[in-house]
């Protein structure tokens, strides 16, 4: 007994040998499509149960212990104009580091009263170590114009968020000082940094270093005539031109923008990709002008008293794609 | 249908051995009552006495609309692959191989009416990366129907491989910027779901050969019917029966101490007590005098896991969220970060 589909195939003009193998060659076919239909569907059902796609935003809150936090403690610097300096009077921060943290903080969902910075060394920054009163606290986030390198990223506990600034290495010496334009026209001259700084300093043979633990120290040296310069990042230098514009001033050393800051998030690898979320949305989302209006109320009225020397880059440094789940219109 | 009295020889099978079957239609619906309680279950952790609460706190009608929503794009899937094995079956065996697969058979006895109404379900409530396999299963449907049912070859050359071949290339066309971006992006899966079904449609709209028809579709429909509760106990396990709430809760309101902020479900609310269950499934009474304030929290588990749109429709999205209006929450509330609403 035939098939009725059979029936309706048989009706063609060719030989019956030469159509019944092609409907045989046919049916074959089709049997391969509906045996791969069948696979790709358990296939993909499986996988789709099993894989559950990069991780939510509400995810990473909760791996980076966020839920249920009242407070948001973020190591800053204290003494930097501009970039992150504490008001004696009030006890309140303001520059571009506090900025850019209010940024990341309120996407995490902290608003500027649930914020709490402490000040913090230099030397503390790799171990988030910020001092409360009398006592020493670990923060969740340390933003302290904390330049990304090779060899702090790989110390222990070290762990870089995307770049949020770029800027150069500067010196800055008193008005009246020959510009320099080399290390070499620093010769035999007393040169301050701070001591766990990325300087070039560190390199040069025929300098006198001096080492403190807060550029603010060096600035006061070198207001007080004890030494000749001062190097670390442009953006820091800056704001203390920019607070002493008669007394002070920058050189250009000519030198690449290398210095990429970002913040250490730790062992918390969930609040990093959290961070760096936050930064993505700023760079690249053109409704967002947070990092724009930071920039033009903390950086961009430096730059005339920091001449020849460029304060910063005034674009955010490209961030890498974020895979987190999201909605389409969240993108 | 047509098959009666067709295809009858002059020997017939000899009659399987009737079995009574009536157990089946009490157990069919003691199966969704079985899937709530299981949900409960659940959502207890395995506790007997908050899952008591649970049951006499809970609303049966909310849990029946999330089960039917939850598990409204299942009954189409169990119709039309019934009906596809059915007739494929039917056009590629002979009679008593038909008739001998009891499960298959019932596909065919679907009337053509459900068929058009689960394809018109099946379209709004489908994810949009699994509608090529719904018009795959639809052509086959049709194809195969009218190959069993009609003679004019015309009619069967036009609905079996002028159609298919139509579809695939509008398809492929519309679906096309989908493919290329879920290849790009490593999307192996969505680009296969995207890929082979319209491609596979112009194959599926005839007969089989006749020795693979039967191990083919009893072995489908065996296999379907064995995922089908797993797919129905997982995707329903998962589904939310209660709203996440944020509840501030201060146990001495008069003080300046920051309120404590509770994430879980409100089980119950009387005039004197709150009744809450968190997401550990501890059970916690209140005063609804120290519930300073509640809020409802946004559930991202239907977060899309795959960045792939096809003119602008997420490709996990089934046409009834896209073409229905979607609130777009923009910013966190702080209460479903478990920090009360004013810091003190």
């Amino acid at each position: 007994m035939s098939a009725p589909g059979a029936q309706g195939e048989s009706q063609a003009g060719p030989p019956a040998t030469t159509v019944s193998r092609r409907r045989a060659v046919v049916r074959l076919l089709r049997l391969g499509a509906i045996v791969t239909a069948v696979v790709l569907v358990v296939v993909v059902g499986v996988t789709l149960l099993v894989r559950t796609g990069p991780p939510s935003k509400d995810d990473l809150m909760r791996q980076a212990g966020l839920v249920g936090k009242s407070q948001l403690l973020v190591g800053v610097l204290d003494d930097e104009p501009g970039i992150s300096v504490r008001d004696p009077q009030t006890g309140q921060y303001s520059g571009f580091d506090i900025d850019m943290t209010y940024l990341v903080a309120s996407d995490l969902g902290f608003d500027r009263a649930s914020v709490r910075f402490l000040p913090i060394q230099s030397k503390d920054r790799a171990r988030m170590q910020a001092q409360d009163g009398d006592q020493f606290v670990t923060v969740d986030l340390v933003a302290a114009s904390y330049s990304i390198t090779a060899d702090r990223a790989a110390q222990p506990g070290v762990a870089f968020s995307a770049s949020y600034l770029s800027t150069a290495q500067s010196v800055m010496t008193r008005r009246g000082h020959a510009p320099v334009q080399a290390w070499s026209d620093l010769q035999g001259e007393r040169v301050c940094t701070i001591t766990t700084s990325t300087s070039l300093l560190s390199a040069q043979q025929n300098v006198v270093k001096v080492y403190r633990n807060k550029v603010s120290e060096c600035v006061d040296d070198l207001l007080a005539g004890k030494i000749d310069a001062v190097t670390t990042d442009a953006a820091i230098l800056a704001g203390f031109v920019h607070a002493h514009p008669g007394e002070l001033m920058l050189n250009a050393l000519g030198v690449d923008f290398d210095e990429q800051w970002g913040m250490n998030v730790g062992d918390n690898t969930a609040l990093r990709t959290l961070v760096d979320l936050s930064l993505y949305h700023s760079r690249y989302d053109s409704t967002d002008r947070r990092w724009e209006e930071a920039f033009d109320r903390d950086l961009r009225p430096e730059q005339h008293d920091s001449l020849p020397q460029e304060v910063a880059n005034d674009r955010q440094p490209p961030v890498a794609k974020v895979r987190v789940r999201e909605w389409p219109w969240q993108k | 249908m047509a098959e009666v009295g067709r295809g009858a020889t002059s020997t017939p099978p000899a009659a399987p051995p009737t079995r009574d079957r009536q157990w089946l239609l009490t157990v069919l619906p003691a199966s969704p009552l079985l899937l709530l309680l299981l949900r409960l279950w659940y959502l207890s952790r395995q506790n007997l006495q908050t899952m008591l609460l649970l049951v006499q706190d809970v609303s049966p009608l909310g849990l029946i609309s999330t089960l039917l929503i939850t598990l409204v794009w299942i009954l189409p899937l169990v119709t039309l692959v019934g009906r596809t094995l059915g007739e494929l079956l039917r056009a590629s065996a002979a009679r008593e191989d038909v008739d001998s697969l009891r499960l298959v058979r019932a596909g065919l006895r679907i009337p053509t009416w459900v068929v058009a109404l689960s394809v018109v379900l099946a379209a709004l409530t489908w994810q949009l990366r699994f509608l090529p396999l719904l018009l795959m299963m639809t052509l086959a449907v049709l194809g195969l129907g009218v190959r069993n049912t009609r003679r004019n070859p015309l009619l069967v050359q036009a609905v079996c491989v002028a159609l298919p071949l139509a579809a695939a290339i509008l398809a492929y066309l519309w679906l096309g910027p989908a493919i290329l971006s879920s290849v790009r992006q490593g999307q192996a899966g969505t680009a296969l779901l995207l890929i082979l079904p319209p491609a596979l449609a112009v194959l599926s709209t005839g007969p089989v050969p006749r020795r693979a028809a039967r191990p083919l579709t009893s072995s489908i429909a065996m296999v379907a019917v064995l995922l089908t509760p797993f797919l129905v106990g997982a995707s329903f396990l998962k589904a939310p029966i209660l709203p996440t709430i944020a509840v501030e809760i201060d146990a001495n309101p008069g003080d300046s101490t920051p309120p404590e902020v509770w994430i879980g479900y409100v089980i119950s609310v009387n005039d004197r007590m709150t009744t809450l269950l968190d997401q550990q499934g501890t059970v916690r009474f209140v005063l609804n005098d120290q519930v300073m304030s509640e809020t409802v929290c946004p559930d991202d588990g239907r977060l899309p896991t795959v960045p792939v749109t096809v003119h602008g429709w997420q490709v996990e999205q089934p046409m009834l969220s896209w073409i229905a209006p979607a609130r777009r929450q923009a910013t966190i509330d702080p209460r479903c970060q478990g920090r009360p609403l004013r810091q003190p």
